[in-house]
């Protein structure tokens, strides 16, 4: 576990290295006020442009989040399958699968799943 | 001496990846009938090592109003997240052995998702705040199929890593091989799913804002990821192949990358709604089904 520690640390190191180079190298003309201005075409930009985004997306999110949770219930299958109950693990995973499935339906008859409405 | 055979093997990754983008550009200029890049050296074969080198050489910009520690350290993140995937690559050398490779897998590129989000979010642009909020709304959606199917092929592995995978066992995992493919395009944002960065509407999606090294690690991050998707889908469905012939993992990473390729230039963009839709109402239905028709398997 330590190890994988070690490598990841490398491998950052190496991307701020990366970054270190490229700011050695990197031109340093002097800075004019346009450059820093978000990309837009035309007119000046002059406020934050963080827009609030929809419920919509937010429900998705929690779609989203509930089914992962049940997969990652799912995640122990093999210890599972290959422990003393092989038969019961079988039909409770397909169980499992069959009530996904239902609380999928469930989700497409309220209609949380409409991205358009 | 570990430490080391990872930092090389970190280097010739990121070579990897620059090597991939000139295969990229030369193939698709065969396909639009031109030549692609070939005035650099021998038939542009220096081309990405100095592309690399202008893109560190250029200035480095933060912009006004955005949040600079943020705006600093989603590229960064990306590079690394990147690189840490590799991490679960089977090697011949062991280099690292690791049980759970499908599960870190799984774990990490959840979370890359969130250098897409911090990147788009904190540069204070329309575009990348757009681009980002629709990436990340595709990469979730696809990523309950994903994970779902990645769950499936670890019951039928019994296992939980990519290594125990190397047996002819592994035929039986075609038939999830279509999906598979669509479920990697969703993730690594590749056309026709590439919404995080549709150029037609958002100008370049949620990496508007960003110029010379931070733009090059966001670039390098994409397609490391791409290639390993396609080294995960050679190593797990094609593993069969290895007794015939000891190479035939490379060749098979080098069809797909160039299968990849080939999608992108063929296909035009689908539409957003349409893209959620098939995430949700046909994939996740489907998943689920071939996890029932794949139990009976084990009796």
């Amino acid at each position: 576990m330590l190890m994988v520690l070690y490598l990841v640390i490398t491998s950052s190191l190496l991307v701020i290295f990366l970054k270190i180079v490229s700011l050695m190298i990197a031109e340093s003309s002097p800075l004019n006020r346009e450059e820093l201005t978000p990309y837009e075409c035309g007119f000046e930009h002059h406020n934050v442009s963080r827009v609030p985004f929809s419920l919509r997306y937010f429900f998705l999110t929690l779609i989203f989040l509930l089914f992962d949770l049940e997969i990652v219930l799912m995640l122990f299958m093999p210890y599972v399958i290959l422990s003393n109950f092989f038969a019961l693990g079988l039909v409770l995973l397909t169980l499992f699968v069959f009530i996904l499935y239902l609380s999928l339906i469930y989700e497409w008859n309220d209609g949380t799943l409409e991205w358009l409405s | 001496m570990l430490i080391l055979c990872w930092l090389l093997h970190c280097l010739l990754l990121l070579l990897s990846v620059a090597f991939f983008t000139l295969f990229e550009r030369k193939v698709m200029g065969l396909f639009h009938n031109r030549l692609g890049p070939n005035k650099v050296s021998f038939i542009g074969l220096l081309q990405p090592l100095l592309d690399a080198f202008k893109l560190l050489s250029k200035q480095n910009l933060t912009p006004l109003r955005s949040n600079k520690f943020t705006y600093n350290m989603a590229p960064h993140m990306a590079l690394i997240l990147a690189l840490f995937v590799w991490l679960t690559m089977p090697t011949l050398y062991t280099m690292l052995s690791m049980n759970y490779s499908l599960v870190m897998f799984f774990c990490v590129s959840s979370i890359m998702v969130f250098s897409v989000l911090l990147a788009g979010w904190s540069s204070n642009s329309k575009y990348s705040l757009i681009g980002s909020l629709r990436s990340v709304a595709q990469s979730i959606s696809y990523e309950a199929v994903f994970s779902t199917l990645i769950v499936l092929v670890m019951v039928l592995l019994l296992s939980f890593s990519i290594r125990s995978s190397f047996s002819m066992s592994s035929l039986i995992f075609i038939p999830l091989l279509p999906l598979w493919i669509i479920c990697t395009l969703a993730e690594t944002h590749r056309a026709p799913f590439d919404f995080s960065e549709s150029e037609s509407e958002l100008v370049s999606g949620f990496n508007t804002e960003y110029s010379g090294a931070y733009f090059a690690f966001i670039f390098l991050s994409e397609y490391a990821v791409l290639l390993y998707s396609c080294m995960l889908i050679s190593m797990l469905f094609f593993s069969w192949l290895i007794p015939f012939n000891i190479f035939s993992y490379v060749i098979m990473t080098l069809l797909f990358s160039f299968l990849f390729i080939w999608i992108r230039i063929t296909f035009c963009r689908f539409r957003y709604d349409m893209l959620m839709m098939t995430s949700w109402k046909v994939l996740l239905p489907l998943v689920l089904m071939l996890f029932v028709c794949y139990v009976p398997l084990f009796i």
